[in-house]
This record gives C-alpha cells, sequence and structure tokens, in this order.
C-alpha cells in the first residue's frame, strides 16, 4: 500500500459502509490484489471497450465509422478517446455525472418559473437545478484547472435563468454569463441553484449549505458521523443550545468546523423565502450576519476568511479537493463506490490529476486506463479480488442519451423529460435518483426499470422507423426500405439485422450465425401477426432495445 | 450473523418481565421473517398532545381547553369531540394498538428528522426500515417495497423500491398507457406483439445470464434475468389489482392491502396527508389546533378503514392480514409544548408514534414526557421508565423492528440498541 495515500483510508472506510449489508453494489471483496497483479487482468474485446468508452464520455454508443476504424487499429481507441473528451456531448456526461453527486436536480424549488413571468416549469426548474453541475462540466471539457468550480467569476445560465436572475446573459442557449449583484467569485458556491436547492432555516443558520458542500467539494459529509444527543440540553432555552453546540464534546465535534464554514454563507441569506427578489439576489451587505447566527466569524478548519471567494480560494488548496474528485471519477467511471482495495489505484490516478495541472481530461484518462475498468469478463479469480467491472449498467441519463443518439427520439410529456423527472415521468422506477430521497440511482436492473426500458424502447423504435420511412435514410435501416420480406429478399433483411446489431451493440455478427437466426424468426413472426413490414422492424428494433446488452456494457 | 428477536431475549434479566406484560390479541404464530409491514408516515409533524399524550396535568404543555383524557383498555389517550374517530378507533383497536410516547428524532429540521424517522440515520443515503425488511426476501417479492405516497429513502438499494408516482405512473407503464404520454405522437405496435417480443427476450435474458464468469458480470447479468421475470409477472397484476389511488388514505390502503395480500409486496408506504393534502401538511406553526385536529380526524379516520381491510383479507399464513401485519404510523417530529404567538407550534424533537400488529405488547403506552416534555429515560428490556435507563430514541423503535422482522438491527443500525421490551 502506498503511505501517501494512507490519508485516505479514514474516508474510503466509511463509503464503504457495513460488509454484511443487502446492497445493489456487493461486488468487491477481499483479498487485495496488488496493482502488479492488477496490471495482469485480462482486458476485454477491443469493441466491447469502445462502446464503454463512448457511453461513459460521451452517452452514446460508437458509430459505424469509429468501429471500423478501431478493426483496422486497435491503437484508434486512444485517438477515439480523445476525440470523445473534445465532442460537446462530453459536458454533457459530466453534467450528468456530477447531477448524481450535486443532487440539485430536483422537481421543483421554492420559487417557480410563474414567481418569474415564465411559463414552462418544467424547463425552469431543470435549468435552476443545473446551473451548478453545468458550471462543473464546462470547466471539464474546457480542460480548465479543476480549483475553477471554486473561484470561477462567472456562471452557465439560459434564457429561463438569465430572466429570472440578473446576469449579464447574451446567449443563446445555455452560455457563461455573470451575475450583475456583487456576489463573491466562488465558482458553484455562488450560484443560485445550488443554493436554491439547499436552503436554511433561522436555526440552521447556513449548517445545511456548508455540510453540502462540505459533501460535493471535500467528499466529507458531516451527517455521515455518529451523533450522540445530550437529552440534558434545555431545547427551550436558545442559550443552553448556543453552549452546548460550543462546548458539549458531542456537538462540538461537528460544530467546531462546520459552524465557522457556515458563516461564510450569509450574502445568501433571505429574510423572505417566497420573495423573488430575495432569493435571487445574493446580498454582501449580509456578509457579517453570522455574528447573529452562529457568534462565530467565518474560518475554513482555522484559516479565518471574509467571503465566499475566500472560502473557495480555502478549498482549492484544501488537498481533499483534488482527492475527493478522484474519488468521483473513479467512482463514476467504474459504477460503484471505492473501497479500501482501491487506495493503490486512487493514488495513481491522484498523481495523473497532479500531474495534469488538476485539469478533468488528464483525470479521466487515468480512470479509464485503469486496469480495473478495462478488465474483460473472466474465471480468473482476479477479476472479482481485484474490483474489477467487466460488466456495469447505464445511468437513467446514459439510457435516455444513447436511445435518442440512435433513434432521434428523446422522451418528452408536457414538455418534461420522462427519464429526467417524477412529477409526470419515470426517473426512480427507471432508477434515477431525484436528488431529495432517492440520493443514488440504481446500478443494477430491477422490474420497473424494464417496464421503462420496454415502454420507451417501443416509442424510439416507432419513431425511428416512421421518421426512416419519411427521410428515405437513416442511420439504423440503410440496408432496407420496408418492402423487403424474408421470402422475398433474405439478404437484405440479414444484412439490416447485422447493421442493427452493430449499431446498437457495436458488434458485427455472422449473416449466418444464431443472432441473425433469432432475429429472422422473430421478425417473421411479427410480420405474421398483422403483416406489416414496417411494424415488424419496428417490433425488431424495440426488442434489440430491450436487450440485456443494451442495458449491460 | 442474523439473529432471531427471540434470541435477544433469552438470557437477559428483562426475559421474564416482558414475558408477563400485557399478551397480544393478535396470534404470534407468523415468524419474523413472514410478517408484512405497512408504514404511514404523517409529513410535517404532529403534536402529539392531540391523541397519544394526554399531559394534562403538565402545566408546561398547552393543551385544548376542550380535550378530555379518555382510556380504552390500557391506553389513555386525548379525545375531543371533534375527533371521533381517533375515540372510535382506539375502542375499536386498543388491544391490537401500541403507543410510544417521548421518541426522540434529534432534529427539529424536517428533512434531517423524516430520514432519522425512517432511517435511524442523518445522512440520507441509509435505507429506511421498509427498504431494509423488503430487501432481506428481495427475490420473493415482484415489488418488495411498493410506495404509494410519504417519503421513501432506498439508500443502495433501490432495485426493491417502486413508486406508484403521483401520476399513476406505475399503472401507465403496466397497461401501456404511458405509450400515449408523449408530446410527439405516433402509432403504437399491435399488441399481440408483446408477448411474442417478451417470449424472445427471456430466452435473450436466460442465455445472457448464462455466459457470465466473474461474479460480477453473473450478478449484474442474472439480476437482468430475475428481473425480466419480475416485469413479466408484474404486468400480469394489472389484471388483479389497480395500483392507481387518489391520494387519500383509505384509497391508499386498498392498494397497500392488495399488494400485501397477493404477495406482490412485502412493506408498503404510505403518506398521509399526502399528495391531495400537500408535502407538510401537519406543520402547524399556526392555528395549530385547528389543523392538527382536523388531520387526526381524517388520519383515524383512514386507519379505520385500513385495520377493516387488514382484518376482512385472507392472509397467506394465518386466517387475516392483520394477524400477519404491522402497521407503523409515525411523523417525522413532534411540535413545542406550548403555543407560540400565532397559536401554532412549533418543531419538537421528541415525538409519539404507534404500531398495531402481531408480535407487539400491545393496549399500553410505553414512553412518556417529563415536566419540560422531553422524553423519559427508559429501560430498553421492558420499555418501562427507568430513571437510569437509556433514551427512547427513534434509532431504537427502529431497531426492534429490524429485531421484530428476524433482521439483525446491529447491522443495519450502528450503536442502537433495539426497544426490545415492546415485542411479545
Amino acid at each position: 500500500m502506498n503511505l501517501r495515500f494512507i490519508a485516505l483510508l479514514p474516508a474510503i472506510v466509511a463509503c464503504n459502509g457495513s460488509p454484511d449489508k443487502p446492497s445493489d453494489d456487493d461486488s468487491v471483496t477481499a483479498p487485495l490484489p496488488t496493482e502488479e497483479e492488477v496490471a495482469l487482468l485480462p482486458r476485454m474485446d477491443d469493441l466491447r471497450l469502445l462502446t464503454r468508452l463512448s457511453l461513459d464520455l460521451r452517452g452514446v454508443r460508437p458509430t459505424v465509422d469509429e468501429i471500423a476504424r478501431v478493426e483496422a487499429d486497435p491503437n484508434a481507441i486512444d485517438a477515439l478517446m480523445g476525440e470523445y473528451m473534445a465532442d460537446p456531448r462530453f459536458e454533457d456526461r459530466v453534467r450528468q455525472i456530477y447531477a448524481e453527486i450535486y443532487l440539485t436536480r430536483a422537481d421543483f424549488f421554492q420559487l417557480t418559473a410563474m414567481d418569474f413571468g415564465l411559463d414552462n416549469e418544467p424547463a425552469f426548474a431543470r435549468a435552476v437545478g443545473e446551473e451548478p453541475i453545468r458550471l462543473v462540466a464546462r470547466v471539464a471539457a474546457q480542460d480548465r484547472p479543476w480549483t475553477d468550480i471554486v473561484t470561477a467569476d462567472w456562471t452557465i445560465a439560459n434564457a429561463l435563468t438569465a430572466t429570472a436572475w440578473d446576469l449579464d446573459y447574451t446567449g443563446p442557449g445555455w452560455d457563461v454569463a455573470q451575475y450583475r449583484d456583487g456576489r463573491p467569485a466562488a465558482g458553484v458556491l455562488a450560484t443560485n441553484g445550488m443554493w436554491w436547492r439547499y436552503t436554511s432555516t433561522a436555526s440552521n443558520a447556513n449548517r445545511k449549505r456548508a455540510n453540502q458542500a462540505s459533501r460535493v467539494l471535500l467528499c466529507n459529509d458531516y451527517l455521515t458521523r455518529p451523533i450522540e444527543f445530550d437529552r440534558d440540553i434545555d431545547l427551550l432555552d436558545q442559550d443552553a443550545v448556543e453552549d452546548a453546540i460550543n462546548n458539549n464534546p458531542g456537538c462540538v465535534n461537528c460544530h467546531v468546523s462546520l459552524d465557522p464554514f457556515s458563516a461564510y454563507f450569509f450574502g445568501f441569506w433571505n429574510y423572505a423565502e417566497d420573495s423573488w427578489l430575495e432569493a435571487s439576489t445574493y446580498h454582501p451587505e449580509r456578509e457579517p450576519l453570522w455574528s447573529q447566527y452562529l457568534d462565530t466569524p467565518p474560518a475554513f478548519y482555522g484559516q479565518p476568511g471574509s467571503s465566499l471567494g475566500d472560502l473557495g480560494l480555502q478549498i482549492a488548496g484544501d488537498p481533499r479537493f483534488a482527492t475527493c474528485a478522484v474519488e468521483q471519477v473513479y467512482e463514476a467511471m467504474l459504477r460503484r463506490d471505492v473501497n479500501v482495495g482501491d487506495t493503490d489505484a486512487l493514488t495513481i490516478h491522484r498523481e495523473a490529476f497532479l500531474d495534469g495541472d488538476l485539469r478533468f481530461k488528464a483525470l479521466v484518462e487515468s480512470v479509464v486506463e485503469d486496469p480495473r475498468y478495462r478488465a474483460g469478463d473472466s474465471d480468473d479469480p482476479l477479476v472479482d479480488a481485484s474490483g474489477a467491472m467487466p460488466l456495469k449498467m447505464v445511468s437513467t441519463d446514459q439510457l435516455a442519451s444513447q436511445v435518442a443518439d440512435l433513434t432521434g427520439f428523446l422522451w418528452t410529456y408536457a414538455d418534461y423529460e420522462m427519464l429526467a423527472n417524477d412529477l409526470v415521468g419515470v426517473r426512480t422506477l427507471a432508477g434515477g435518483a431525484d436528488g431529495v430521497t432517492v440520493v443514488r440511482s440504481s446500478r443494477r436492473p430491477n422490474a420497473t426499470l424494464l417496464l421503462v426500458q420496454e415502454r420507451l424502447a417501443e416509442l424510439a423504435a416507432v419513431h425511428a422507423v416512421v421518421q426512416a420511412g419519411e427521410a428515405g435514410e437513416d442511420r439504423l435501416f440503410s440496408e432496407v426500405d420496408f418492402t423487403e420480406t424474408p421470402t422475398s429478399n433474405r439478404d437484405a433483411v440479414v444484412a439490416q439485422i447485422q447493421a442493427l446489431h452493430l449499431s446498437v451493440f457495436g458488434k458485427r455478427i455472422a449473416a449466418d450465425g444464431p443472432e441473425v437466426e433469432a432475429n429472422l424468426e422473430l421478425f417473421e413472426a411479427l410480420l405474421a401477426i398483422d403483416d406489416s413490414v414496417t411494424a415488424a422492424w419496428a417490433g425488431l428494433l424495440m426488442a434489440l432495445l430491450r436487450d440485456p446488452d443494451f442495458l449491460l456494457y | 450473523m442474523r439473529i432471531h428477536r427471540r434470541h435477544f431475549l433469552q438470557g437477559t434479566a428483562a426475559a421474564g418481565a416482558a414475558a408477563t406484560l400485557s399478551l397480544p390479541r393478535l396470534g404470534h404464530a407468523v415468524s419474523g421473517s413472514d410478517l408484512k409491514f405497512l408504514f404511514v408516515f404523517n409529513n410535517g409533524g404532529w403534536d402529539p398532545t392531540r391523541v397519544f399524550a394526554p399531559e394534562f396535568d403538565n402545566r408546561n404543555v398547552d393543551m385544548e381547553a376542550s380535550g378530555e383524557r379518555e382510556t380504552a383498555g390500557g391506553i389513555s389517550f386525548v379525545a375531543h369531540s371533534a375527533r371521533p374517530s381517533v375515540s372510535a378507533f382506539m375502542q375499536a383497536h386498543h388491544s391490537d394498538l401500541l403507543v410510544v410516547n417521548g421518541v426522540q428524532v434529534r432534529s427539529i429540521a424536517h428533512e434531517i428528522c423524516t430520514m432519522i424517522a425512517l432511517t435511524a440515520d442523518t445522512s440520507g443515503f441509509k435505507p429506511d426500515m421498509a427498504t431494509l425488511i423488503a430487501s432481506q426476501q428481495g427475490e420473493a417479492f415482484t415489488l418488495p417495497h411498493l410506495v404509494l405516497d410519504g417519503p421513501s429513502f432506498p439508500g443502495d438499494l433501490g432495485t426493491n423500491v417502486a413508486r406508484t408516482g403521483a401520476q399513476g405512473q406505475l399503472e401507465a407503464l403496466l397497461s401501456g398507457d404511458i405509450l400515449g404520454w408523449t408530446d410527439s405522437a405516433q402509432p403504437e405496435l399491435p399488441r399481440p406483439y408483446e408477448g411474442t417480443i417478451d417470449g424472445y427476450l427471456a430466452r435473450r435474458a436466460a442465455a445472457r445470464a448464462a455466459l457470465g464468469r466473474s461474479s460480477g458480470d453473473k450478478a449484474l447479468s442474472g439480476a437482468f434475468a430475475s428481473a425480466f421475470e419480475k416485469a413479466t409477472a408484474l404486468k400480469d397484476y394489472r389484471y388483479v389489482m389497480d395500483f392507481t389511488t387518489t391520494g387519500g388514505l383509505a384509497s391508499q390502503a386498498e392498494v397497500a392491502v392488495d399488494a400485501l395480500s397477493t404477495g406482490l409486496s412485502r412493506c408498503v408506504s404510505m403518506g398521509y396527508p399526502g399528495s391531495v393534502g400537500g408535502g407538510l401538511g401537519w406543520d402547524s406553526h399556526a392555528d395549530n389546533d385547528a389543523t392538527q385536529s382536523d388531520l387526526f380526524e381524517g388520519l383515524f379516520a383512514g386507519l379505520g378503514q385500513l385495520m377493516e381491510l387488514l382484518h376482512s383479507t385472507p392472509g397467506s399464513h394465518s386466517t387475516t392480514l392483520a394477524e400477519e401485519t404491522i402497521v407503523v404510523v409515525q411523523s417525522e417530529m413532534g411540535r413545542t409544548p406550548q403555543l407560540n404567538a400565532t397559536n401554532g407550534k412549533d418543531h419538537w424533537p421528541y415525538t409519539s408514534l404507534m404500531m398495531l400488529g402481531p408480535g407487539l405488547t400491545t393496549d399500553r403506552t410505553v414512553g412518556s414526557y417529563d415536566d419540560s416534555y422531553v422524553g423519559d429515560l427508559v429501560d430498553l428490556d421492558t420499555a418501562e421508565a427507568n430513571a437510569s435507563g437509556r433514551t427512547l430514541s427513534a434509532e431504537a423503535v427502529g431497531a426492534a423492528l429490524l429485531a421484530l422482522a428476524d433482521i439483525d438491527p446491529a447491522a443495519h443500525i450502528a450503536g442502537a440498541d433495539p426497544l426490545l421490551g415492546i415485542l411479545s
């Protein structure tokens, strides 16, 4: 074990939780192999790796051209990895990853679009919740120093948030903008979206906000610490409560650092929760309110400061800041929690992150080159012992984006993205997190996810076939014009099945292989039901979009 | 190590005392692992002094002028002419009822208290008791934990939890009606396709599961195959039950009882006032008495209907579902002992809850409030007041529920000893 990384252990052990709990994520067990042994893990085949990289870095399946490049030269994967991180969709993927960490994409906030004279409630709520994670994603996509996420003097806005808030937004679409209300340069710490999601009451005095900043930026969640509540404190006596916070050992353990941390956030203090002006505006003149609500001045683990700008710099300078980013990316790419067995790997990726001047892409590149990420399925015991992930499940966001990319169908209803909300949508039924009570997305399939997958697949498949029929050309249906049947033109139907497998699964199948045979059988069975070639193709595509290999990669 | 709840009692000095406490009226023939659970969560923080805590002799507590102490069997409660359903419920069900007073929830923030009350943890990342209990036999149920309303914390056990959805999303998924929920109208595939494609995919799922070689691949592809079977079974449930509720408690009760009696779920979570009544319906910072009174009346009317359904529905291990179902009725916090300037009551870190069902020492109230309306200490093994005892915490109650379900609480709730004295 690398001793330099020993400081990570407490956090990692805390993350790992109880060893015998029934869990959705029980894939990692002892004994622990060395990194030299891990390097010998069997690798997944090139096309599987290409699919994994494409889904993880862009949220979509590789194109046929990309597959051909790798088939011609396996080393093309390295170039493609760089291209994927330069793809505009990389920014979307980073946003999706950090949505699961920041948990700001709530279905509703204290204020609504109507409060600002806007009429698109779902888009407004979505825009508010995405503000901080879009800032994070922009820093990542433009390969700026990671510290920008807590020091930037800009945010990301769209027409809706720019209408609601005082921003110098020019647009169009999502664009960099600056608040004009005198707020400090502090990246996500200075975004309305973050603090609309995490509000405070007078008695809470911004402690929730400080804890969330600590959780997402330092991977230090005060709420995971054991708390011994002293029943002898007179809860009706505010002075007694304050005294306990400052002097009772059970309270001091957290409050000694949490309260000075909380004192930084009073520029976001609102006197009227339902006032759109109050909630939209940063109030520099309220920064000193800590003296009224906390009685402890702003400080970050003993380092004094006066504004969120100071806090951003202090967090950026904390070694836990980089370590936390490494853990977050590692967990996102392997789609499992970190554990003690990952200590050496995390050290390696942290070094790569530091050597890359804290550029996000350097970190991602290091993680996706980890043998655990690239391991193929094997009965070699090292695969299980190392914590390798030869198979993992797409997230709800990835499911939606890969379907949209392949078929052109994005499932919306009344302007709500159906896989991105629970008001009218099916986000948590599909295994997604709502950010409020469902704070972890599922990593294994269940019955309701498969039902969502079924309905999404039907809608998308019909859409794709209808569009292909109307447009005359399509990414998916290049080999048929919807008149051929296995009887009239078997070769065309077989070629189309092969083309579908290549696009949907990134896999070449033989014309006389079992996949073609099974798909032909299904096609003919569907054709026999109502004699519609178009419907039969839609049915076959629907089956492929419901396939385990479409969900697991 | 899994331990049976009886093992907790064996060898403890409290065993004899616990055995002499009032006997449960509902049979105890059902093993803990066969028990079903219904959780009714009351969002916003109820005022226990309006039903569960008759603190008429406590000068620090503002009681209703027209409220009065009433007794039903071994349970003393607050009766009021505006709440006839409370009295009716108590008189009808006291023999199956356990009231727990003075439960500490350690916070006065809704979000944190809700986490503590449901998960015995403050992080929000741990699963709630319903999910833990349901997950213990996750493979045996199609939807192990069904959430009809109210908060639910699945933690990392989300695969065992399903919400029906405020707009009936689950029902729409099952029926296929959700295919019409799209901004881009398009033709639907012929319905007979469904069976043909399902048959193809069943073979695909089985074949994929057989391919796995590492334990991770086997687990994941196996989970897909299992989920596929469950999804197929779930689609058949549309012919025997309707997952749609109006949001009201009686409506939720019907779906809940269907889910338990058909073996669809082991645990069901309900909410009151739920989606109909708004997010924090009990949060009476102003006009406390009218708000609480109306809600308690509605709650107990709905609970009466729920119990009637449980008693009239056959169980899978007993004559009736009531004999094998634990009903837990709780709220995330209590309210201050005294009225504020707007005749409301603010947040308070001690509350009450009630449970009904087999395996509990019923027809009694355990726990109490002191002169400052703080929960008294108890002997966790007997649940009797004891000045040198322990805090009656939400964690201790949660741990007892796990023990009741034959789940080792120590594996899930760090440092919390269960309130064993409520188990028969």
